[in-house]
């Protein structure tokens, strides 16, 4: 601070005048160096202001607009004539289509315009995807509050990243799973909306896309979607639908598309290239896991058909050493003499029979698993074959009801491994007597050109048109296995055989009307 | 109640049917055959009642469970049970009032014993 000079005590008046003009003076030079001090204060507030890249409001407390800056006008699209008006209400009411969620960031005014005391440091989130971190605090003049200071920066970056991560992260948590049908719901509602204002998953068999695994949706009354083709063809398609932004991504499983992931947002808002990065990562994520439900659910249905078979084979077992240990004793005990005595020597020789032909079955089926049946090709008859065949199932066939008739060529000539038609013969029969509820069975045998066919044709139970393809696995069956033994490898045995023979076999049914196995064979193979 | 020789013998296997047979009709019993749940009830329908049936447990069409509980939904759910079977199934045998279950394959001795239990053999029966 500068000392005014002081006229001195008991001085004339001109000496007193002179210095009330100094005195004068010397206040105008104040004032002005003061005026000059507040306009380069001014100044230096304003280009602070200005140069700032944070987004800056000034807002008294009447709701007027006492400062801002163009950062702010920028961030927040605000024409500059809007923010002259001077209204703070009538900025609110400007920005509020842009956020994603305009009524929480509204009610977060609110509360602050309420309580001016109040510091707040929060995230607003457009639409559009870019995110302003937003802090508040109040104005003060002196201990007295005047209006509130908003400062606006743009975090759009580490939001996005944050977001991403926790955005992964859950996905991740949800997709750890093997209920595929709950992940994809979790993963549908976890992507609304940051990837978009519905999503829509799809899921087929990969084998057939008729056939729909599961679908999930968010939100639940979401329409069903039409998966665009782009997408089932495997690309990743950005697209418009009636005025919807979309966004297909497939689901790709070792190359082929196992199902879509849709996303649609309404206008304004668009789906692009930062939602595609995300939404092709996540369909990455979600196939794996599909693929990871799908080994499991295929290794736990190997363990399943394990356990059956030892269950089966422990009852087929079983079946023949009961006999054998009961004829034994009987003998032994001379319980049974005479006539029955025979009669108890052909059941213990048909046991040992049963026995051996169920280690053979569980042979071939190592075999025909290693591709290895070993085909011992020659000049095979297959009429000769099939009467081979029924004549040793005399037994059988007489005890099971059913009338045999074979019918066709008196001869069908070929160049096939003899043993093996046998089995394939032998299996169809036995599969014939043993669902054929005791009806004539008839096998007709015909020769085509190069080509024989040979067609059993039962009228047992009929197999349903689900069960069909099943047949043909090994240990699958159409029925119980508590119902009818079996290893249940019959049929995969003559599907074996046919195609190491260059022929194939196939199946017409209808239930409760019978069955017809038809192979085919050509008459040289070249096995 | 050990007043009949007549036992019923249930079991799909041809060949356990035969010998199971013979054994019994050696030991002079009035043997039943029957291959499977629904045969038997059609059989308990038209013959005399049993003194005692001999059942297997897993059976095409009407299998060893299906039978017991019908069976004792009827008229003659009294006739004793003796459940053969190999299929680790049995306490469920148990819970449906099998009298014994005989694990296969069987002691010759152990299926006599159990049967003679419930049933006389003819040389043995009163006159």
């Amino acid at each position: 601070m500068r000392a005014f000079p002081q006229p001195p005590a008991g001085g004339t008046r001109i000496a007193r005048s002179a210095c009330r003009t100094m005195e004068s003076s010397d206040r105008e030079h104040q004032l002005s160096e003061t005026v000059r001090d507040q306009a380069h204060t001014l100044s230096l507030l304003k280009a602070t202001i200005n140069a700032t890249a944070d987004g800056l409001l000034v807002v008294d407390t009447q709701g007027r607009v006492a400062e801002y800056n163009a950062r702010f006008l920028a961030m927040w699209r605000i024409p500059e004539e809007l923010a002259r008006s001077g209204l703070d209400a009538r900025l609110l009411e400007f920005v509020l289509d842009q956020l994603e969620t305009p009524e929480a960031f509204l009610e977060r005014v609110r509360e602050l315009y309420d309580d001016p005391e109040r510091e707040s440091l929060d995230v607003v989130r457009f639409r559009d995807g870019r995110v302003l971190e937003r802090y508040s605090m109040p104005q003060r003049l002196g201990s007295r509050i005047v209006g509130r200071v908003w400062s606006f920066r743009d975090v759009t970056e580490r939001e996005t990243l944050l977001r991403r991560a926790t955005f992964f992260a859950d996905a991740a948590r949800l997709l750890a799973t093997l209920d595929l049908e709950g992940a994809l719901a979790g993963v549908a509602r976890l992507s609304v909306p940051y990837l978009g204002d519905t999503c829509d998953v799809t899921l087929w068999s990969p084998d057939d896309r008729k056939k729909l695994v599961t679908a999930a949706s968010y939100p639940d009354d979401t329409p069903p979607c039409h998966p665009n083709p782009h997408s089932l063809a495997g690309a990743t398609t950005l697209y418009d639908a009636s005025a919807l932004s979309c966004l297909g991504v497939p689901l790709l499983v070792k190359g082929g598309v196992v199902g879509v992931m849709t996303f649609t947002a309404t206008p304004p808002r668009r789906l692009g290239a930062k939602e595609q990065e995300v939404a092709e990562e996540l369909a990455r994520r979600t196939a794996l896991s599909v693929e990871n439900a799908k080994l499991y659910r295929g290794a736990r249905k190997a363990l399943d058909a394990r356990d059956e078979l030892l269950s089966i084979a422990a009852h087929e077992i079983r079946g023949p050493i009961t006999s054998m240990h009961l004829a034994v004793q009987s003998l032994r005990r001379g319980l049974l003499s005479g006539p029955t005595t025979s009669r108890v020597l052909d059941i213990i020789e048909r046991e040992d029979r049963r026995l051996s032909r169920f280690v053979d079955e569980l042979l071939d089926l190592g075999r025909a698993r290693a591709g290895s049946l070993g085909l011992k090709l020659e000049e095979v008859d297959l009429r000769v074959i099939v009467e081979g065949v029924v004549a040793r199932h005399a037994t059988e066939i007489g005890k099971s009801g059913s009338p045999i008739r074979i019918i066709g060529d008196a001869k069908c000539i070929g160049r096939w491994d003899g043993f093996r038609l046998d089995q394939l013969v032998t299996n169809l029969l036995s599969n014939a007597l043993k669902f054929g509820r005791g009806k004539p069975i008839e096998i007709s045998v015909v020769a085509r050109g190069e080509q024989v066919v040979l067609a059993v044709a039962d009228q047992g139970i009929g197999i349903a048109p689900e069960e069909r393809e099943r047949i043909w696995k090994p240990f699958e069956r159409a029925v119980s296995p508590r119902h009818y033994g079996g290893l249940g490898l019959g049929l995969y045995i003559v599907r074996t055989i046919a195609e190491g023979l260059h022929g194939s076999v196939m199946v017409a049914s209808e239930l409760g009307r019978g069955t017809t196995f038809t192979v085919f064979l050509p008459r040289r193979s070249s096995a | 109640m050990m007043n009949r020789a007549r036992v019923m013998l249930i079991d799909d296997d041809d060949d356990i049917r035969e010998i199971a047979m013979l054994v019994l009709e050696a030991a002079g019993y009035d043997v039943v055959t029957a291959t499977d749940g629904i045969d038997a009830l059609e059989k308990l329908d038209t013959a005399d009642e049993p003194a005692v049936i001999v059942l297997d447990w897993m059976m095409p069409r009407m299998d060893g469970e299906q039978f017991l509980e019908t069976l004792h939904a009827g008229p003659n759910a009294s006739v004793p049970v003796i459940v053969l079977t190999g299929h680790a199934g049995t306490g469920r045998a148990s819970d449906l009032g099998a009298a014994e279950i005989i694990t296969k394959p069987p002691e010759l001795s152990d299926l006599l014993d159990a049967v003679g239990r419930y049933a006389t053999p003819a040389e043995h029966a009163p006159a």
